[in-house]
Order: C-alpha cells, then sequence, then structure tokens
C-alpha cells in the first residue's frame, strides 16, 4: 500500500502547485502569529480598524487558500490519479503486473485523496485556531464561530464529489466516467446558473446568513456531527462498488 | 554500539520535544497566560497554547533527519504511518475510538460518588437543552476527537511512534512505560504550573499536580502503547488522544463543579485514574498473553 501512495504522489499533476499553496498557508499563519496586527499601524493609526484589517485580510487569505487547495485535489486529483493509467485495459494491465490485489489499487487512489482531504483539514484548523485566538475585532467573532462548521461542510461535500467521481471513473472507466464527471458539473452549474438569473445576486445580505447560522447553531452542530459519518460512508461505499464492479468483470 | 545510538537519537528527540514545546508555551506564560476558562481572554488563547501538542511531532522529523535514520513510513523501525485493518486490527481501531467513553463514563460517575455536589441532574434543562443531548456528548466527542485529532496526532506522533520503541530497546517494556509516562508527564509542567487539568489552589501545588499528571500519563501512556504496538500504527493512539481530549462522557452534561472545589480538581482527577489502571492492567495481561503463546 505504501508503495502505490507513493507511486500515487509522484504520477499526480500539479502538487507542486499545491504545495506552494500550502506553504504560502504557513507563511500567511506564521506571520499572523509574529505580527498580531501592529505592522497595519504603519499606515492605520486606528487600532480597532487595524485589528479588523488584520482579521480581515487573514481570513479571507486562508478561506482563499483553503478553496483554492481543496478544490484542486478533490476535484482535479480523483480523476488524474485514474487518468494517469490512460485506458480502462492498461488499467488492468498496470495493477495486475504489480505484486499487488486489485482491492489494494484501487484502496490506494481512495486513501490517498483522503490522506490529502484530512491534511488539508487539518491545515486549516491550524489557521482557524491561530486565527479565533488572536482576533481582536468583536465584528469578526461570529464570523469565527461558524467558519469551522462550514469548513468541515465544504470538506464533506468534497469527500463526496471526490467519491462520485473515483467511483465513476474506476468503475465505469474514463470515457463513461467523465460522463457523469461532467453531468455533475452541468447540475452544480445549473443551480449556481439559476441562482445568478433568479436570485438577488446584487443584495446579497452576508450579515443575515451569519445570523441564519447563529440562530440554527444547533442544526448545525447535528450536521457537524452527522456530516461527516454520511461523507465517510458515502466514501466508503464509493470504493465498495468500484472493487464489486472491477470483481464482476466491469473492464 | 546500537544502544549508544538509541540513546543519541532519545536525547536529541527530547532535547526538541522540551526545548520547542516549553519555549512555545513560556511566550504566552511571561504573556500572563493561566490556563482558565472561566477568564475570556485566557479561554481564548487555550486552543493556540494547545497547539504546542505539534512539537513532539516536529521533534520526531528533526531527530529522524539530524541522526540520519530515514523515514520510512510503515515496517520495522518506521514513522508508524501505516494503516493495517486486516488480521482484526480494525477491532483495536475501534477499541482506540470507544474506550475513552467507556473510562470516562466511569470516572465521572465515581466522582459523583467521591464528590458530593459534582452530579446535576437538572444541569441540562437548566440549560435549556434535553435530557436526550447528554446521549450526543461521546459521539460528539468521538467525532471531533476523531475529525480534529491532528494535534492529538502530532504528540503521539513522537511519544508513540519515537520515543516508546527507543526506550523499549534500551530498558525493556515495563520499565519504558513507566519512564516513557514520566517524561510525558514532566513534558506538560509548564502548563500544569498555569492551571492546566488541576487549577492553581490545591495543597502541594504545583508539585502535587505535576506527580498526579505523571502518574495518569503513565496509565494512559500504557494503553497509548498497547494499541500503537498491536496495530504497527501511530493512529489508534491519535484517534484515542482525541477522543480522551474532547470529554466523551455520557455524564459529561450533568456534572458540575460545586462552589469552593477549585481544591477538588485532583480528587476528581484521581477519579479518572482507577478506570485507567484497570484498563491499563488488561492491557498488559494482553500483551503478556501475546508474549506467552507467541513462546
Amino acid at each position: 500500500m505504501t508503495g502505490l501512495l507513493y507511486k500515487d504522489f509522484v504520477s499526480i499533476k500539479g502538487k507542486k502547485l499545491t504545495i506552494t499553496y500550502l506553504v504560502i498557508f504557513a507563511v500567511i499563519i506564521i506571520m499572523r502569529l509574529l505580527m498580531p496586527s501592529v505592522f497595519l499601524l504603519i499606515e492605520e493609526s486606528d487600532m480597532e480598524i487595524a485589528d479588523l484589517m488584520a482579521d480581515g485580510l487573514y481570513w479571507a487569505g486562508g478561506m482563499l487558500l483553503f478553496v483554492m487547495v481543496f478544490g484542486t485535489v478533490v476535484t482535479a486529483w480523483p480523476t488524474k490519479l485514474v487518468e494517469d493509467d490512460k485506458t480502462r485495459g492498461r488499467v488492468i494491465d498496470y495493477y495486475s503486473s504489480l505484486p499487488v490485489k486489485k482491492n489494494q489499487y484501487i484502496a490506494s487512489h481512495y486513501v490517498f485523496i483522503g490522506i490529502m482531504a484530512y491534511v488539508i483539514f487539518s491545515f486549516t484548523a491550524i489557521w482557524y485556531v491561530v486565527g479565533s485566538s488572536l482576533s481582536n475585532s468583536e465584528k469578526f467573532s461570529p464570523l469565527w464561530s461558524v467558519t469551522l462548521p462550514t469548513i468541515l461542510a465544504i470538506v464533506c461535500f468534497g469527500i463526496v464529489c471526490a467519491a462520485i467521481d473515483l467511483g465513476s471513473y474506476i468503475s465505469l472507466g474514463t470515457s463513461k466516467g467523465k460522463v457523469v464527471r461532467i453531468a455533475m458539473f452541468m447540475i452544480l452549474g445549473t443551480v449556481i446558473l439559476w441562482y445568478i438569473l433568479f436570485g438577488d445576486v446584487v443584495n446579497v445580505d452576508t450579515e443575515m446568513i451569519v445570523n441564519w447560522m447563529m440562530a440554527h447553531q444547533f442544526e448545525l452542530s447535528l450536521f457537524e456531527m452527522v456530516g461527516p459519518f454520511a461523507a465517510v460512508g458515502i466514501y466508503y461505499l464509493s470504493y465498495r462498488i468500484s472493487c464489486r464492479f472491477c470483481d464482476k468483470g466491469a473492464y | 554500539m546500537d544502544k549508544k545510538v538509541q540513546i543519541k537519537r532519545l536525547i536529541i528527540y527530547l532535547v526538541f520535544a522540551f526545548g520547542l514545546a516549553w519555549a512555545f508555551e513560556f511566550i504566552f506564560i511571561g504573556n500572563g497566560f493561566v490556563w482558565d476558562m472561566n477568564d475570556p481572554e485566557c479561554f481564548k488563547l487555550i486552543s493556540l497554547v494547545s497547539l504546542g501538542m505539534l512539537t513532539p511531532a516536529i521533534a520526531h522529523v528533526i531527530a529522524r533527519a539530524l541522526t540520519k535514520e530515514g523515514f520510512r513510513p510503515a515496517g520495522k523501525d518506521s514513522m508508524m504511518l501505516g494503516i493495517d485493518l486486516t488480521d482484526g486490527k480494525w477491532k483495536l481501531f475501534l477499541f482506540a475510538i470507544l474506550i475513552p467513553v467507556i473510562y470516562a463514563t466511569a470516572s465521572d460517575a465515581l466522582q459523583c460518588i467521591v464528590i458530593p455536589g459534582s452530579f446535576d441532574a437538572t444541569a441540562l434543562s437548566k440549560a435549556g437543552l434535553p435530557d436526550s443531548m447528554a446521549l450526543l456528548f461521546p459521539v460528539n466527542a468521538i467525532i471531533s476527537g476523531v475529525i480534529i485529532s491532528f494535534a492529538a496526532f502530532g504528540e503521539e506522533f513522537g511519544w508513540r511512534a519515537y520515543m516508546m520503541p527507543k526506550l523499549n530497546k534500551l530498558m525493556g517494556r515495563y520499565k519504558a512505560l513507566i519512564v516513557g509516562g514520566i517524561i510525558w508527564g514532566l513534558w506538560h509542567a509548564p502548563l500544569t504550573c498555569v492551571g492546566h487539568n488541576f487549577g492553581t489552589d490545591y495543597p502541594g501545588f504545583p508539585y502535587v499536580g505535576i506527580i498526579m499528571m505523571c502518574i495518569y500519563c503513565i496509565l494512559l501512556g500504557t494503553i497509548l502503547t498497547f494499541v500503537t504496538e498491536r496495530t504497527g500504527s501511530v493512529w489508534p493512539a491519535a484517534f484515542l488522544h482525541g477522543v480522551n481530549n474532547a470529554a466523551p462522557s455520557f455524564l459529561a452534561g450533568f456534572m458540575t463543579s460545586p462552589a469552593g472545589s477549585e481544591n477538588k480538581m485532583v480528587a476528581a482527577f484521581a477519579c479518572i485514574m482507577l478506570p485507567l489502571l484497570l484498563i491499563a492492567g488488561l492491557c498488559i495481561f494482553q500483551t503478556r498473553k501475546g508474549e506467552t503463546a507467541r513462546g
């Protein structure tokens, strides 16, 4: 398994960019630890505004990096891992030539994406701990209180997307997997388009969203508990389906 | 020769594990930080100070790099990062995740008997929550303990995956468990001195707290070492530690701090020792049984 994971790590494209993002992430965290809003006072003499700016920059920068890194890993990497073996026939040739079982080969892809999701989530959790602990701006405290549940929700959603991608690519093959993938993005795109066309995009009330999240903390907490269970369950189910279709000669 | 190398590696690891953690903690302590849940300013910083838990992992990596030990992820003399669920090892993962719920609940039950007033049946309804919420506390602790296990992993990757195998080789299993527990307990000393786990108002402060912490670390360390050795992986220990830190008791929602109970913190903490002692004893028994079976 270790060898397969290493193979996955070596063969994946775009890892340098991901590592660069993670390094930037680490630099932002260290900067926040070393310079809690003081550096902004050079331009801004009002401490309250300086704190607000420091919190805002840190929060927005961290969230942007998290979405970029996690988005890349869960949307692009699962398909790249399988596509790396080019065609369905060559996949069989590939793993049959290795001293590993078919299920181990399939499991390695799932474990690889799982490890990446865990690493990125842990990184983001450290970012969150540093940010929420050093936050001096009272205006930001409601935002921090809903940040971790939101990140967890994004991670759960990403894991489900990866489960669909990996499941369809491995069990149906690259070409049919692409169809499933396009269908998935089209559904998502339709929802976004519908919102852009018919939703009130211009007047998005962020305060209302934060208030709604504050008012529904119990539901969000429940989701926080059930969400990861459900996401991991779907991920495991996808793995079992992939193994079964391979076993039944889907290739 | 091998013994000298092991000692050298262990010393390098300990210097970095203690040095980095204590330096990090002393920055906060020097700026007036105390482990006080009732002080909003200090409470806000507790999770930040807890990031010191990552330093044993950093020390592990540094020690391997400096001593050219290599970074084998799994197998013999490795970093124990592999996950193997075959041969019934998945049961140990399940054991690691669930056992803190059992001993934490037993500890709270014992505390209710030993310290009158520490149980309030109406505590949840007073907070406007249904009593059935008590069932969610352990579930929440298990999930958050496993998901946000990176901090616990930080410690276990150092203590269980690096220090314990070295100590085992140097002095044998049982001495290693005691010495390892004491080292781990002493590593917590700066935080114990500012109120971590026991507060600051108890007889013999802070020495009694440090000694209690060492005993606790010996017992918990025995269980953590057991799951690490049996699975050959650091992950079950990280999950166990994570769930343990998330207070996974069924009675957690009903436990209160009786008035003037600051000096009862030590007694409350002592209540966890008995269930831990029983489980640690069972782990040693199982290990011995396994050794006897293998001849």
